[in-house]
């Protein structure tokens, strides 16, 4: 067969118009020499792909794994039991560790504060950049109380031992999740249960938001005797923020996966707080 | 335990499909799975796996019983109180309203946070496919149990149905390509779930999440409200796709693109659609096929669809209404649809979905009205509030790529681009693909940060 090809002639088809035109085999083959081409090209960027991001999820793994502080596998402070097991403590005390223990805060925190800087969600610098201009652009926007940022404070202070009660007002800026900051009106009422014989009389501060159903109460043991003091204290702007919990409630509330339940929860906490020194002054 | 969790991702994740690689059978890679869906389930509160277990034998005797019974009115009165049986660990897991915080009896963080939901669909699906005949009976409790507590679909679906999953539960093989492919749909999930619905909660609280609303807000924020459910969600639904691949399964989409082609009932039909398909499969065996039985079915279907979602006042009106709204349009507005152009649909579909959908966000009645009266202008003071401003602003770019991923004309361009542009030749093939492999790295590393520093804060 070989040999008939050999000795085909085909100087006698030089000059002639019936050239013999090449089998189709030729073509499928050059295709399916491009598909194989393309397939294995395709092959080869997918196993690049699997192996960095596999690479990426394994360093970010071991990362966290490993360069945490030992104490979360110990068992100091979480023996392992059953019953311990069973509530759900033992679980939820390698979570918090996890979480606690995680390497590097600061910088972490600095890393995606610059890269949400970069792809557009405000970080805290920029809503703090945000906050001044808002103040310098729009003055009058907070006296109208609907002011871009602004926060509208109402306090009402109110004593059961001598029956006196003041009622302040405050404006300042609230920051929430991811640091965007809104109008709303915050009114915090502040209780004294004042007994000049009892020790223990309690100041209860409420805070009432008028975001969906943020509230909470603080209660704590004062240590002067006058609600004149109380009342000074607590409108002071800088004591009446720490009161402010929508920083802390809303990504709580405003999680993604909950996002349906967020606008119906009521959270409230109840925390003793120590007597403050300069209320006395 | 939750898809977005670090101690998930890069801890239970990695090591179940490590482990998962150790020998071929599928007896053991089920129990890898059944192990590692174990931990996932009961992080927090691991007596209440016992309940669970308690549901999944309920499930495969009622199973067993309904196959030879199903023929004979005994089967639905089976098949009714397998649905009391899952209702109530709905009612129990899912929405812990019976007993109060800090009660002895108290479930406090629901054990489940989303995912009861899916758990009692699959486990009804189950029971009423084996009543329809779709699939046989169970009769090794293990591969029931490897269906009904397998991870990848209790967060957001899809409600897998027990015929399709049992080929794979039996035998199944973890290829390159599904490694590749799963990996790269989590990613792109956590993406969403992480990156993209916080900028919609942005938007939404500059706009919504306060009393003084102005006219923009209202609009725009309830827009970003969708848009962050929406992201969520399908993020939660991308997450399950991928971690099934990474594990063998081949998962169905539990969501289609946005539609308005077929008015609000596509609309409404775009999320959720493997739950859809099987409240339709029970309403169309047991009410019929006539157009007014299926209109029927849809409002009711709606109303349960909403309190399964969430026992709620807000959330049973809107699913009523928008029942409602699917009712007369299946009824009176089928044959019309057709002829209607597709800009008269958006603007019908969108001046619909923002008022009924919005309903979910507000608690109170009053603040319900509120919005609705300030979306015309009542009670406005300013258009744009600065805050609404900044935030948009500041998200832009990932406003772009949430209208790239949302609109899919803009999509299909795009991707068809690539497509193109990788089919000219090597090179470009090569710039293309290693392009997206460094951008897929990237929302991966962006992502895991974020996360990480949001837990250190």
């Amino acid at each position: 067969m070989d040999r008939e090809v050999t000795e085909f002639n085909l100087e006698s088809y030089a000059h002639s118009e019936d050239i013999p035109e090449p089998p189709e085999e030729f073509e499928e083959s050059e295709k399916a020499m491009a598909e194989l081409t393309a397939r294995s090209l395709d092959d080869k960027y997918s196993f690049i792909n699997i192996v960095v991001l596999a690479v990426v999820l394994l360093a970010c793994a071991s990362y966290f794994l490993t360069m945490t502080s030992s104490k979360r596998y110990g068992d100091e402070g979480n023996k392992f039991s059953l019953e311990r097991l069973a509530n759900g403590k033992y679980t939820a005390e390698i979570s918090r560790r996890y979480y606690s223990t995680i390497a590097y805060p600061e910088e972490l925190t600095e890393l995606s504060d610059s890269i949400s800087s970069l792809y557009g969600v405000l970080d805290r610098s920029t809503a703090e950049q945000v906050r001044e201009n808002t103040e310098r652009l729009l003055p009058s926007d907070n006296s109208s109380g609907n002011g871009g940022g602004s926060h509208n404070e109402k306090e009402i202070n109110t004593e059961t031992g001598s029956g006196t009660g003041t009622e302040t007002s405050a404006s300042h800026y609230v920051e929430t999740f991811y640091d965007t900051m809104f109008s709303r009106t915050t009114t915090i009422v502040t209780t004294l249960n004042f007994d000049p014989e009892d020790p223990y009389s309690r100041k209860t501060t409420t805070t009432i938001n008028t975001a969906p159903d943020v509230k909470s109460t603080t209660t704590a043991v004062p240590t002067q005797t006058t609600a004149q003091t109380v009342s000074s204290e607590e409108t002071t702007p800088s004591e009446t923020e720490p009161t402010q919990t929508e920083t802390e409630t809303t990504p709580s509330e405003t999680t993604p996966s909950e996002t349906e339940s967020s606008a119906s929860e009521t959270e409230s906490s109840v925390e003793e707080e120590q007597p403050q020194p300069e209320a006395d002054a | 335990m939750v898809f977005n969790e670090l101690i998930f991702f890069l801890g239970l994740v990695p090591i179940s499909v490590l482990c998962s690689f150790f020998d071929r059978s599928a007896e053991y890679k089920n129990l890898i799975l059944v192990l590692t869906s174990v931990i996932f389930v009961s992080w927090g509160k691991p007596l209440a796996v016992l309940l669970i277990f308690l549901t999944v034998i309920s499930e495969y005797l009622l199973g067993l019983a309904i196959s030879k019974t199903r023929k004979n009115p005994l089967g639905v009165v089976l098949l009714l109180a397998d649905l009391a049986i899952n209702i109530c660990v709905l009612v129990l897991l899912g929405h812990n309203y019976i007993f109060p915080e800090g009660s002895a009896l108290s479930l406090s963080t629901s054990v489940i946070p989303i995912g009861a939901c899916y758990y009692t669909a699959k486990g009804f699906s189950y029971c009423f496919d084996v009543y329809a005949g779709n699939c046989k009976a169970e009769k090794n409790i293990f591969c029931l149990l490897t269906y009904m507590v397998c991870f990848h679909s209790l967060m957001a679906g899809p409600v897998v149905r027990y015929g399709d999953a049992e080929p794979l539960i039996r035998q199944r093989t973890v290829t390159g390509k599904m490694l590749n492919d799963g990996l790269v749909r989590f990613i792109i999930g956590l993406g969403k779930n992480v990156i993209l619905a916080p900028a919609f909660t942005t938007i939404k609280l500059a706009g919504l999440a306060h009393a003084d609303t102005t006219l923009a807000g209202s609009w725009l924020g309830m827009l970003a409200f969708l848009g962050e459910c929406w992201f969520s969600f399908t993020g939660l639904c991308d997450m399950a796709k991928g971690l099934g691949l990474l594990s063998g399964f081949e998962y169905e989409d539990n969501y289609r693109d946005l539609s308005v082609s077929q008015l609000l009932t596509g609309f409404v039909r775009s999320a959720n659609t493997t739950l859809i398909r099987l409240f339709d499969d029970v309403f169309a065996r047991f009410g019929g096929s006539s157009t007014f039985m299926a209109s029927l079915g849809a409002l009711v279907g709606c109303g349960l669809i909403a309190l399964w979602y969430h026992i709620s006042k807000p959330f049973a009106a809107v699913g009523i209404a928008i029942g409602c709204v699917l009712l007369v349009e299946r009824l009176f507005l089928n044959k019309l649809c057709q002829k209607i152009p597709a800009v008269i649909k958006g603007i019908y579909v969108f001046i619909l979905a923002l008022p009924l959908l919005g309903g979910l966000y507000f608690a109170r009645l009053a603040d319900y009205k509120h919005w609705l009266l300030s979306l015309v202008g009542q009670g406005n003071e300013y258009i744009l509030s600065i805050s609404m401003k900044n935030a948009l602003l500041g998200n832009i770019f990932l406003l772009i790529v949430a209208f790239v991923v949302v609109c899919v004309p803009v999509r299909k361009l795009l991707t068809g681009s690539i497509d193109r542009l990788e089919h000219r030749g090597a090179q470009a093939m090569a710039v293309c693909r290693l392009t997206k492999t460094l951008l897929t790295a990237a929302v991966l590393f962006v992502s895991v940060v974020t996360l990480a520093a949001q837990a250190v804060r």
